[in-house]
């Protein structure tokens, strides 16, 4: 016997009756027995208001019996708590991700709003389903329509036809708002158009230091600091001599006060110690080596001692483990391994953890999509670019996606936006998770994003953030915007004093709903440099610059232009070449682009696309060309 | 979305012969028009308020909001007596009020056809008590019709007219919270004419002097024979035989609970709970190895079959207080040993949320002159309305809340025992005081107090959804008629003291309050302003905090606004207060209590 139950909650005037009204009707135009109940009176005066629609073949009772509810519709997100436990075992909760306080919990001494209510339906409920609708509703103009969003993503959940449901809209709304109306139905039925996997609250991996209170943080902050100057005073003449320009001894470090007063540490610094002129330790303790790309040709090259590798891990276990990662979790890495840290710093974390890693390497999309339906995998490691472009050749190779097991992704080594993670988080079903890093600091794991998403939670017991003014160098209040500055605590090959990452964030110190009372970070919001990153990889225009200049019948006159095609970024190379050679037809024109193409792959390490355009082509009307032309719509920051 | 303003009524103009979706409400109004009613009156009162609100659709009935339902049922009894089908809707304590013509009106009969719908309220989701019903029916030996959902609430109206008409007695139809606002499908007939029952003058049925009602007493229990002998008979009653392991006796919803959960078993199901066909009860007992009552509420069915003998279990499962629900009619079976425990990790765990009480709307004209209330540390009586609200935190103003009017005699009451009126206050609303509070000012006036009545006068009645009272000078049928001015009331009722604000200046309430309360005479203040919800009115621009500026004292919680929150940044040593520029109204009762000034339009 076909029965649907339906309960649908809200807040009195957040138009439940109507909502369950529409369903009530798309049930019975299909000639269903159809029972609706609901309250009436008092409760209407922003009370907790609920309604019951139930149908099938026949419906005894109009109450919905406690543990058979099919769907929950919860117009608000305390009111999804409190009716939650009336779902149906693998039932689902659809949820308007709005909190509406009752007023009582701003004057009550006991009485509080429930913190990360999302992840408490996560924990008990089967599925969940959270939906922005307010804002959806907002973006179409009226934020009343918020109650046909939330039809349109319980519309997936049903089988009435999308036909049936603008009838019922039609029988039930007023006609001058039909089209807003109908407009938010369809905004919540794509929302909900993939499907939306379980997101646990993760346990805590070192909550000994995860959770310790501020002042131990500061304490142990500041030991760790002072050791590491002596350390530094001691070792490495760089550092030496730097301090003995300032008049600092390191019995002067006392406190984390004196920071602000301690040299800072440039990508220069590191290009002009290539490769190992930082070195604290004898090199033969270095047991492994990372490098990215410099500002000119050379590489910025990052050492590791075997303690080194294990902070490393620790930094990506606690990340990950914050993510959701479990030791039964099978991880497929599909960062690249090599010289970019990436890789290896996953593997890392996911041994450490003691999940299965799959150390897949990018590329090779066939064998990614075939191992993952083999293997079973569970996480996906890459760029989010990767996980886009991956999650489109999935779908056209028609895989379905119920088979696979993934259920988060770990993605990092680019800047990538809220829009790019719902579009993640919608096309694979799954959680998607940030991650922080540079290669010069750690790699990957120098900071992580907790369940609570948004903010990164920063390691900084093993790496001291700052935030500075890039003009004056001088420290910025808490919570003000500015380039984010790290200090490594405990690193033993190169320890970096005050490096200066050109990012830029700020940060929010004070616990976080997920229980942690790691500093946290805002995301990346832009550099200080011209840095760009594409496809993961830092490019700086001065190396493609380089190259062409290095060339024969190149004019130094040449733009940048990234896009993003489908879910890739596209590097395009526009440069003037000398008349002569222009002159000289197609075939020349291609060689020589051919050859620029590959000159630049061998410096950067990236396939580009090279037009080569006749002289004076490219605008130069203010005077300097403008260099890069970045089509991408992504907020551009660091790489791991 | 908002909801289509003519939804409920062009549900209502249903076309005959087909099926419509309705809420209990709505049936019972359509079954009542079909039935051929030419006066429906009611007093608005959840859940019943919709019955009355949907049959002043049809232009064939004359339809009224009465000022209380103890007028509704004379008006409605007269009707009947003078040959119109005629129905009184009200909710259950309504029935209180309307018990002294109720009593008397079962010992004269009717003429036409008198349908007496009450809505009962397990559960108390807008109530004061959860009183049941049937008792009223047994007490003055009128028949009870109990219906279960729309479709029996439709087809036990069109029923009850002919047995009032057949039986000579008003009947009541007794709804519930359920029945009456859960919507299902409902096959719809046409109106048709009843027999022409013209008025006949008939003194010793309709006047109830001494003699007389000796002799109707009489004719009331000869009818109560019949009506058993009906009972036994009828269809309204149904046995369905299935395993016969158990027998349940069961009416209203609680039927269909379960039905929903033990459908296995034998069930009779009464759809006259009064009175009861003991024979048959009698015969299906016999059928079956254990009988069981499952029904709302008081043991009212399950009393009578243990006082006629058998053997019967009901209430040592069930509860007496509540809704039933499936869930809760399932746990009772597993306590009657008739249901297995669930597996319990099936269950999902739930942790006590935060409850979310109703509160006082965004530019609620209660606001300000409760919280001068509060400021003005007043000993306040309270009455039925949603200014009760104001008993909640933060706002715990009122002290009392018992029924339609007695704020002004509990109040009175007190200042008796002390011998002093000051800083005593009655509150009451604007139609509360016309439905009971008038006869109470009188008294005041007549015995000396000298504590103050603060009226809050909307215009409406709030908590029901905006109904019609007469100081809003419409009718039902949305027609014009003579306004009634509260303040030429209570002069005339020879009240000195009478003084008229405005309800939204915050300022103007606290100082008139201030002043009436120190006052040694009887004085009523009449806070005006219309109720913004139900008007739809707006009152200004909405309000703003200049955040910088804001100490985060929290005072402007204290008023219980709905559109104020307040934020605790982590980074901020201290928290501010926001309002939310969506649904604040403009009311500027916050603006008038920030002791910084800095909220401002």
């Amino acid at each position: 016997m076909t029965q649907a139950n339906i309960l649908i909650v809200g807040v009195g005037g957040q138009g439940v009756v109507l909502a369950s009204d529409i369903i009530a009707t798309a049930a019975l135009k299909r000639g269903y027995d159809v029972k609706k109940s609901e309250v009436h009176g008092m409760s209407q005066r922003g009370g907790a208001v609920f309604s019951h629609v139930r149908y099938g073949e026949r419906v005894y009772s109009p109450i919905i019996p406690r543990g058979q509810v099919d769907v929950l519709v919860a117009f608000e997100m305390l009111e999804a708590l409190r009716w939650v436990g009336h779902l149906r075992p693998g039932g689902t909760v659809i949820v308007n991700r709005e909190h509406i306080p009752p007023p009582v919990v701003f004057t009550s001494k006991t009485l509080r709003y429930p913190s990360d209510a999302e992840g408490k339906l996560h924990q008990v409920a089967h599925r969940v389903i959270a939906v922005d609708a307010v804002d959806e509703a907002k973006a179409l103009g009226d934020p009343r329509v918020a109650n046909a969003v939330m039809l349109g993503a319980l519309s997936t959940c049903l089988d009435f036809r999308p036909d049936e449901w603008r009838e019922a809209f039609r029988a039930r709304v007023p006609s001058a708002t039909l089209e807003r109306n109908l407009a938010a139905f369809e905004a919540g039925r794509r929302r909900r158009a993939a499907p939306v996997v379980k997101k646990r609250v993760a346990p805590i991996w070192n909550p000994e230091v995860e959770t310790q209170s501020r002042e131990e943080m500061i304490a142990l902050q500041s030991e760790r600091l002072r050791r590491l100057v002596a350390y530094l005073y001691e070792r490495v003449p760089f550092y030496q001599r730097a301090f003995k320009e300032r008049g600092l001894k390191p019995a002067h470090v006392r406190s984390l006060s004196v920071l602000r007063q301690l040299p800072f540490t440039e990508k220069d610094d590191l290009r002009r110690h290539y490769p190992f002129g930082l070195l604290a330790v004898p090199q033969e303790e270095v047991i492994t080596i990372h490098a990215s790309s410099g500002t000119t040709g050379k590489l910025t090259v990052s050492s590791y001692t075997q303690k080194d590798l294990a902070i490393w891990s620790e930094a990506m276990a606690r990340g990950m483990t914050a993510a959701g990662v479990t030791r039964t979790d099978v991880v497929q890495n599909a960062y690249g391994y090599g010289l970019f840290s990436g890789g290896f710093g996953f593997h890392l974390g996911a041994e450490r953890i003691g999940a299965m890693v799959v150390p897949v390497s990018t590329g090779v999309t066939e064998r990614q999509l075939m191992l993952m339906e083999d293997f079973g995998s569970t996480v996906l490691a890459c760029t989010p670019s990767f996980a886009l472009y991956l999650a489109e050749e999935a779908s056209r190779r028609e895989i379905d996606r119920q088979a696979l097991k993934l259920r988060l992704g770990l993605f990092g080594a680019e800047p990538w936006s809220e829009q790019t993670r719902r579009q993640i988080e919608s096309r694979w079903g799954i959680t998607a998770y940030d991650c922080y890093g540079l290669s010069e600091i750690i790699g990957p794991g120098v900071a992580f994003e907790c369940c609570e998403q948004g903010f990164l939670h920063i390691n900084e017991d093993l790496f001291l953030p700052e935030i500075i003014d890039p003009e004056t160098l001088e420290p910025l209040p808490e919570g003000e915007q500015g380039e984010l500055v790290l200090t490594t605590l405990r690193k033993e090959a190169m320890p970096l004093l005050r490096y200066r990452t050109r990012d830029i964030t700020r940060l929010i110190y004070g616990p976080c709903p997920c229980g942690r009372t790691l500093v946290r970070m805002d995301r990346i919001t832009g550099r200080t440099d011209d840095m760009l990153i594409i496809r993961g990889v830092n490019v700086f225009p001065s190396q493609i610059e380089e190259v062409l200049v290095g060339l024969d019948g190149v004019e130094p006159h040449y733009q940048l232009v990234l896009r993003r095609e489908g879910p890739l970024d596209r590097l395009e190379i526009r440069v003037e070449i000398e008349e002569r050679l222009y002159g000289q037809g197609p075939d020349t024109r291609r060689r020589l682009a051919e050859r620029i193409a590959e000159k630049v792959r061998h410096t950067i390490g990236l396939s580009v696309q090279v037009n080569v355009v006749a002289p004076r082509s490219i605008d130069r009307s203010l005077g300097k060309a403008k260099r890069v032309v970045d089509l991408r719509g992504e907020p551009q920051g660091r790489p791991s | 979305m908002e909801e289509m303003d003519n939804m409920e009524s062009a549900s209502s103009f249903a076309a005959p012969g087909t099926v419509q979706f309705l809420s209990g409400n709505e049936a019972i109004a359509r079954g009542a028009y079909e039935a051929g009613v030419v006066v429906a009156t009611a007093y608005p009162g959840t859940p019943s308020t919709e019955i009355l609100e949907a049959i002043a659709q049809y232009p064939e009935v004359n339809a009224e909001w009465s000022i209380n339902e103890k007028v509704a049922l004379e008006v409605a009894l007269g009707a009947a007596i003078g040959g119109g089908r005629a129905l009184c809707s009200m909710k259950h304590v309504g029935l209180n009020v309307a018990s002294d013509p109720f009593m008397t009106a079962a010992y004269t009969g009717v003429n036409a056809g008198l349908v007496i719908v009450v809505c009962d309220d397990p559960g108390l989701y807008s109530s004061q008590n959860e009183q049941d019903t049937r008792f009223y029916g047994r007490f003055a030996q009128v028949p009870v019709l109990d219906p279960a959902d729309a479709q029996e609430a439709h087809d036990y109206t069109h029923l009850a007219f002919e047995l009032s008409e057949r039986f000579d007695t008003p009947v009541i139809v007794r709804s519930t919270t359920r029945v009456s606002h859960t919507r299902g499908l409902v096959r719809c007939r046409a109106r048709t004419a009843p027999d022409a029952r013209p008025y006949r003058k008939n003194q010793a049925k309709y006047v109830m002097l001494p003699a007389y009602a000796r002799q109707r007493h009489s004719e009331v229990l000869q009818r109560l024979e019949q009506l058993i002998a009906f009972a036994e008979t009828s269809d309204l009653n149904v046995e369905e035989l299935g395993e016969t392991a158990v027998g349940i006796v069961t009416a209203g919803t609680a039927y269909l609970h379960a039905k929903e959960v033990i459908p296995e078993a034998s069930f009779f199901k009464l759809g006259l709970c009064y009175p009861l066909p003991l024979d048959r009860l009698r015969a299906f007992a016999a059928r079956v190895e254990r009988l069981l009552v499952i029904e709302e509420g008081e043991p009212f069915i399950e009393e009578q079959l243990r006082a006629a003998g058998l053997s019967v279990e009901g209430k040592a499962y069930f509860p007496r207080t509540g809704e039933l629900t499936p869930t809760i009619v399932l746990e009772g079976l597993i306590r009657a040993g008739l249901r297995e425990m669930p597996e319990l990790d099936e269950a999902i765990p739930v942790e006590d949320v935060v409850p979310r009480p109703p509160i006082l709307c965004s530019g609620c004209p209660h606001r300000a002159p409760l919280y001068a209330l509060k400021r003005l540390r007043a000993r306040v009586t309270g009455d039925i309305g949603c200014y009760t609200l104001g008993a909640l935190p933060p706002l715990e103003t009122l002290e009392t809340c018992i029924c339609m009017g007695a704020s002004l005699g509990t109040a009175f009451g007190m200042e008796k025992v002390t011998g002093d009126g000051r800083g005593i206050v009655a509150v009451i609303g604007d139609s509360t005081f016309f439905h009971s509070g008038m006869t109470g000012l009188l008294d005041l006036v007549y015995n000396q107090s000298a504590i103050t009545v603060l009226i809050l006068d909307n215009e409406t009645v709030g908590m029901t959804g905006g109904q019609e009272t007469p100081g809003s000078g419409v009718t039902a049928k949305g027609t014009a008629t003579r306004r009634a001015n509260i303040a030429e009331v209570c002069r005339a009722l020879g009240v000195e003291h009478v003084y008229e604000v405005d309800a939204f200046d915050f300022d103007a309430c606290f100082d008139l309050l201030k002043r009436e309360l120190a006052a040694d005479h009887l004085s009523v203040v009449i806070a005006r302003g219309p109720c913004v919800t139900a008007r739809k009115v707006a009152l200004g621009r909405s309000y703003h905090v200049v955040i910088d500026a804001c100490t985060g004292c929290k005072l402007c919680l204290r008023v219980a606004c709905p559109s104020i929150t307040f934020v605790q940044p982590e980074e901020a040593r201290r928290g501010v207060a926001l309002i939310d520029d969506r649904t604040c109204l403009g009311c500027s009762v916050c603006a008038a209590i920030c002791p910084e000034e800095v909220i401002i339009q």
